[in-house]
């Protein structure tokens, strides 16, 4: 467990320019967690591995690292762990992220397909049982053959729901005739506004 | 903190009161980019009333909760000066244009090549003086995509763009004139 811990705090401190020594000491750090949990069969933490490399390679450009690869690979393992519940805050990322890959690729009519995936996500799952998602956006991971669990931090549910609606709006946006861009960003406001009464 | 309290909120963890903070700022951060993304749609799609509503809204909003320095978040000060200096290139304003353009630093990257052929654009239709310094932005914007690692698809499209406009090459045609 300290292993994890030591190495997912690494990761929390990254420069917010780094140099490519750093970037690469970031992959390695990834790198790392996911062979440590590979030899643990500690499945969750290894599909998180590939999120947050993913989120890596999408934050600083490394066009070195093939995000369709570690999205397939993150998919794949999803879909065979024999632990893994529905875990919809790893489902929501890898859908997250998935989009945020297409439409910086370009690949506009792939990102709307998998936006409207994401949709139903947040329809399904996110807004429909609130008794799943933490409301202080806390989330664990099976780790340890199943028997000891990681704790993370990550979006509330209002969050989630304000993140959406940007992203939604980001992948309309090239459509100069439509109104969904404006319609997408200022419900974010509103749903921001009625979390916080900001 | 009595919302976060009247909301259900359980104080027992020393940490409780950091945690709301940060949850309460990360969502005013998400707020603000809400209206920075909608004032472009709104810019962009001529919808003047609405672009000028969340620019103020934006600006009220990020005078009241941010603090001035550009530390903060580097990605949002970036589009935040890009989003002023398109507005008052819309209605007119070349000179704060021009100034707002130009506070966009090199380490914005797609940003400051963007802001480069923008300038270029009011400067064409400026004196003998200016349309030189045009053409030497997009020169500079050339020099700038050939160097860089970063492929940068749609500011090779707009240099292709405003280079051709600018250009005072003739181009002859193969045409058969009789």
């Amino acid at each position: 467990m300290w292993q994890y811990s030591f190495l997912l705090t690494r990761l929390q401190h990254i420069h917010s320019r780094p140099d490519v020594h750093e970037l690469t000491q970031h992959t390695n750090t990834i790198h790392s967690v996911r062979s440590l949990a590979q030899s643990n069969s500690d499945h969750e933490l290894v599909e998180l591995s590939y999120l947050l490399e993913i989120s890596h390679a999408l934050k600083f450009n490394i066009s070195s690292i093939n995000v369709n690869n570690l999205l397939s690979l993150a998919s794949n393992l999803s879909s065979r762990n024999p632990l893994r519940q529905h875990h919809v805050q790893l489902s929501l990322m890898r859908m997250l992220l998935h989009v945020l890959y297409l439409t910086k690729v370009g690949q506009g009519h792939s990102a709307l397909a998998k936006l409207k995936e994401h949709h139903q996500l947040m329809d399904s799952e996110v807004g429909g049982d609130m008794r799943i998602w933490d409301k202080e956006g806390k989330f664990d991971l099976l780790v340890c053959n199943g028997e000891r669990k990681l704790y993370f931090d990550w979006f509330t549910q209002s969050e989630a729901f304000v993140f959406g609606y940007i992203l939604s709006g980001a992948v309309y946006f090239p459509d100069s005739s439509a109104e969904k861009p404006l319609n997408f960003f200022m419900e974010g406001v509103r749903v921001a506004d009625c979390t916080f009464h900001l | 903190m009595t919302l976060a309290i009247l909301n259900g909120e359980t104080y027992d963890t020393e940490s409780w009161l950091s945690e709301v903070v940060t949850r309460r700022d990360r969502l005013r951060r998400l707020k603000r980019y809400s209206l920075l993304y909608a004032s472009f749609a709104a810019l962009l799609r001529s919808r003047w009333e609405i672009a000028l509503k969340a620019i103020t809204q934006l600006t009220d909003f990020n005078q009241t909760y941010f603090a001035k320095s550009t530390s903060d978040d580097s990605a949002f000060t970036y589009l935040y000066q890009l989003l002023l200096a398109i507005q008052n290139h819309y209605t007119g304003h070349l000179d704060v244009a021009l100034q707002y353009y130009s506070d966009i630093p090199v380490q914005a990257g797609e940003t400051f090549l963007l802001a480069l052929l923008n300038k270029s654009l009011i400067l064409r239709g400026g004196s003998q003086q200016d349309q030189a310094a045009a053409i030497k932005l997009v020169d500079e914007v050339e020099r700038r995509l050939v160097a860089s690692q970063h492929q940068y698809p749609q500011i090779r499209n707009a240099w292709c763009l405003v280079r051709g406009i600018t250009s005072n090459e003739v181009l002859r045609s193969k045409f058969p004139h009789h």
